[in-house]
């Protein structure tokens, strides 16, 4: 009865986790992590290699169920959604290592996220991958993947995403095997992503585009959240500084 | 001269229509137990072509043939409408077996459809002698069309027909862009709002309904069934083989091998009775080695410009 009270007050809140863990057997990737993404933010996700960092993505893409806690997405509990739907309902994401489709176009790799999580025809899913390729700036979309650069490949990625009309969109190291200039242009086109009115999670191993493009970041450290707060704060932060140079730093 | 695969098509359609006005009954029935082959190649490629390997064809088979002939000798109507039946049938099984087995992949789910086959052969031969005739089968008392090659033939070509169709809405469809995923990266398919499950499991229906109805019409062409002949891996490999030869994940493959593989089985047959099969399998080690796209594929490689 009082849903829609709640969905309200947290309104400016559009994906939350509450004590979100993930064991894998014994192993324990993620424990009682708790996060807040807001409307219209950029969401730094960092930390030392093994801090579950590509973990709580696929967690939050429902690639696996967590172990414990919620995963509250515009007032609402998806935690047992399946990933597909979760694709359909609006959160989105590209992957840490490319996974481009290879018996597909350019075109159509980034086609299929609209016909199937918008479920465009094909003629309309044509126009909104050519919309989104011209936003990216990638042209000669009809190549075929075997035959596109590291930096195209990273592009169509995010595009296969944003043709799924993302309203969270989150981004695994895109940064990952770019040039520096490269990683420039595509910071650009992440602040014009969070223009249109996507939010995004960035996990991002390069600090100088985490100290540039996010409102606030969280480190994660061993499954757990360590610090959170706005990059220039938790940067200064001893622990921070200990997990990710050890203990005589 | 945009539209000449159009004119290609039409022209072997009506070539393929007209057929039994000039061609004599040997031929013909050589032909008509091609395009059989044809089309259990084919279904076999469309759920290929969606990343699963099926060694079930056979079992398929045989269960839209039993369904068919029971149904005939039971109430004795319209053989069509029996091996429409038999078509249902083999659909309708494959929806309890797909529910049972698409969540596993690769070399499992190949290993399931293989041990399906021989499952059914097992259960059919084991029921009450009255309900499936045992180990003899059953003998109907009379062949579709009283045996009339020619009506058998269009018979057959209306099944090839309606398979071809099928796998070009496969090719040319959304349906496409769907198994495509899934075969390339299960992952990105789901990411992309994909329902893998249930686009398997149609794929697997719809591919398992035609393997039932050749089945079927298979069994009204010939008046018998017998669980060691119809459940036959016979009838699971040899359309694998000829999808091989020709060329996996396209039409025009499996048709391609189908018509290479079975007239040089039946020209075999001719110079010797047993050994042929030794040919197959040479052939197919052969593909295997050297061309591993099939004729499709060296085709497509010759013509490409470089």
């Amino acid at each position: 009865m009082f849903e829609g009270f709640s969905i309200n007050m947290q309104d400016n809140v559009i994906l939350k986790t509450e004590k979100l863990s993930r064991h894998f057997w014994g192993l324990v990737a993620l424990t009682q992590v708790d996060m807040e993404l807001k409307r219209g933010e950029i969401l730094g996700i960092i930390g030392p290699n093994g801090a579950g960092k590509t973990t709580f993505i696929n967690v939050l893409t429902g690639l696996f169920p967590p172990t414990e806690g919620r995963i509250i997405y515009e007032g609402k509990d998806i935690s047992a959604l399946p990933a597909h739907i979760r694709s359909r309902i609006g959160i989105a994401r590209t992957f840490q290592i490319s996974r481009p489709l290879v018996d597909l176009t350019l075109l159509e790799n980034v086609m299929t996220g609209a016909l199937f999580a918008r479920g465009l025809t094909r003629l309309q899913a044509i126009k909104k991958a050519s919309d989104v390729c011209g936003f990216m700036g990638l042209h000669d979309v009809d190549k075929p993947v075997s035959k596109l650069t590291a930096l195209e490949i990273k592009k169509m990625e995010v595009a296969r995403a944003l043709s799924t009309d993302p309203k969270v969109l989150m981004l695994d190291e895109l940064m990952a095997g770019i040039s520096s200039d490269e990683a420039d242009e595509m910071m650009d086109l992440i602040k014009k992503i969070r223009n249109q009115g996507i939010s995004l999670c960035v996990i991002e191993h390069v600090m100088r585009v985490i100290a540039a493009l996010t409102d606030r970041v969280i480190v994660l450290d061993w499954g757990r959240t360590l610090a959170e707060g706005p990059y220039s704060e938790v940067s200064h932060n001893p622990m921070v500084i200990k997990a990710y140079l050890g203990e005589d730093a | 001269m945009k539209n000449w695969k159009a004119w290609v098509i039409a022209a072997l359609f009506l070539a393929a229509v007209s057929l039994p006005f000039y061609t004599g009954t040997y031929l013909l029935h050589t032909i008509y137990i091609i395009m059989m082959y044809m089309a259990l190649a084919i279904s076999w490629d469309m759920l290929l072509r969606a990343g699963q390997l099926s060694f079930g064809i056979a079992g398929l088979f045989g269960i839209g043939g039993y369904a068919a002939t029971m149904l005939q000798v039971f109430t004795n109507i319209n053989p069509l409408i029996c091996i429409l039946f038999g078509a249902i049938m083999a659909g309708l099984i494959s929806l309890l077996i797909g529910l049972a087995t698409l969540r596993l992949r690769g070399m499992y789910f190949a290993i399931i459809t293989l041990a399906m086959a021989e499952i059914f052969r097992v259960i059919i031969r084991n029921l009450p002698d009255t309900w499936t005739g045992g180990a003899m089968g059953i003998v109907l008392n009379n062949a579709i069309f009283n045996g009339d090659v020619k009506q058998t033939y269009w018979l057959v070509f209306s099944i090839l027909l309606i398979t071809i169709v099928l796998s070009e809405v496969f090719n040319k469809s959304r349906i496409r862009f769907a198994i495509t995923s899934i075969r390339n990266d299960e992952i990105v398919a789901v990411s992309s709002g994909i329902d893998i499950f249930k686009w398997l499991m149609v794929i697997f229906i719809i591919t398992s309904t035609l393997q039932g109805l050749v089945g079927a019409a298979y069994t009204e062409i010939y008046g018998s069934v017998n669980p060691d002949a119809n459940f036959s891996a016979h009838y699971s490999l040899l359309p694998l083989a000829m999808a091989l030869l020709g060329g996996m994940r396209s039409t025009w493959g499996p048709v391609i091998g189908a018509i290479v593989l079975g007239l040089a089985g039946e020209y075999l047959k001719l110079l010797m009775p047993y050994g042929y099969l030794i040919i197959y399998g040479l052939i197919i080690i052969l593909v295997i080695l050297f061309l591993p796209d099939g004729i499709m594929g060296l085709i497509k490689k010759l013509t490409q410009k470089k």
